[in-house]
């Protein structure tokens, strides 16, 4: 009976830590303002790895603030390394007018967010970004199928 | 009406291109909703947007968007989204010309049977 015992908290044990060692992605519900921060703390860790998981692969249209635009989560996280190389840190965070809708398996939101960063030699640069994304449910994930970051004009 | 399509989103950007924003209020849902343009940081409403435009388009006597070849647009039930990059074409009542190329994305979502942008941005990439 002991036995019998130990081996089901065993069981529940290892189902235990399996959902802690879940994914990052979003497995069930939509995106909320609060997983929106969720996804702009992978960017803040200025390591593309840390995001990868919030955006679809395949072909899809990325617009980030430069270049043009990618089409497709590869190229887009090839070409923010480049850009994240300069940086020692940074710091993204969602404003108080983020806004998120839903309508069946697409979802869409948009927000203001502030960038803090620091260069590797120390320069510091501020900036007030706009960031619309597109997210779709596919296999029970809600994924970034486009995203449309930018500055306005000077 | 017909879910928006590739040929609406030129028909969208033509109607910018007549200078007027105010003809372009039947494409846009009324209320608070956020836009994102060139300048400034964000527009909270139509209004706002519409206002907003009319004053920059003040500062050119042409200005002109193309659409170009990568254009996409997916629907779900009653929304829809759009993306592409546009060729702009401008001259200032200075006599300054300014082209480039921008990016558009659209969200749409039909409304008592009328297909309508609930949200919008369009930016430049920076230098």
């Amino acid at each position: 009976m002991q036995k019998r015992t130990l081996v089901v908290l065993a069981v529940v044990l290892a189902l235990s830590v399996t959902g802690f060692a879940a994914p990052a992605a979003k497995s069930a519900g939509a995106p909320d303002k609060a997983y929106l921060q969720k996804v702009m703390d992978g960017w803040s860790t200025l390591d593309t790895a840390n995001v990868a998981a919030y955006y679809a692969s395949g072909p899809h249209t990325f617009f980030d603030v430069a270049p043009l635009k990618y089409g497709s989560w590869a190229e887009y996280q090839e070409g923010v390394k480049k850009e994240l190389a300069g940086y020692k840190s940074g710091k993204f965070t969602v404003n108080d007018d983020a806004e998120v809708h839903l309508g069946g398996n697409f979802a869409w939101s948009s927000a203001t967010v502030k960038e803090e960063l620091t260069s590797t030699v120390g320069k510091h640069e501020m900036a007030t970004l706009r960031w619309t994304a597109v997210w779709e449910k596919q296999n029970g994930k809600w994924l970034i199928v486009h995203e449309h970051v930018s500055v306005p004009e000077q | 009406m017909q879910a928006p399509d590739i040929a609406y989103l030129h028909q969208l950007i033509a109607g910018w291109n007549q200078l007027k924003p105010e003809i372009m209020t039947q494409y846009y849902l009324q209320g608070q909703h956020t836009f994102f343009d060139l300048v400034p940081l964000k527009f909270n409403n139509w209004q706002e947007y519409r206002d907003g435009v009319a004053e920059v388009l003040k500062n050119y006597k042409s200005f002109k968007l193309t659409v170009n070849d990568d254009a996409e647009i997916n629907h779900d039930g009653n929304v829809a989204w759009s993306s592409a990059t546009l060729e702009k074409d401008a001259v200032t009542i200075t006599g300054e010309r300014q082209t480039g190329t921008v990016r558009w994305s659209a969200v749409f979502q039909k409304i008592d049977g009328k297909w309508l942008i609930v949200h919008e941005h369009t930016s430049a990439p920076s230098q």
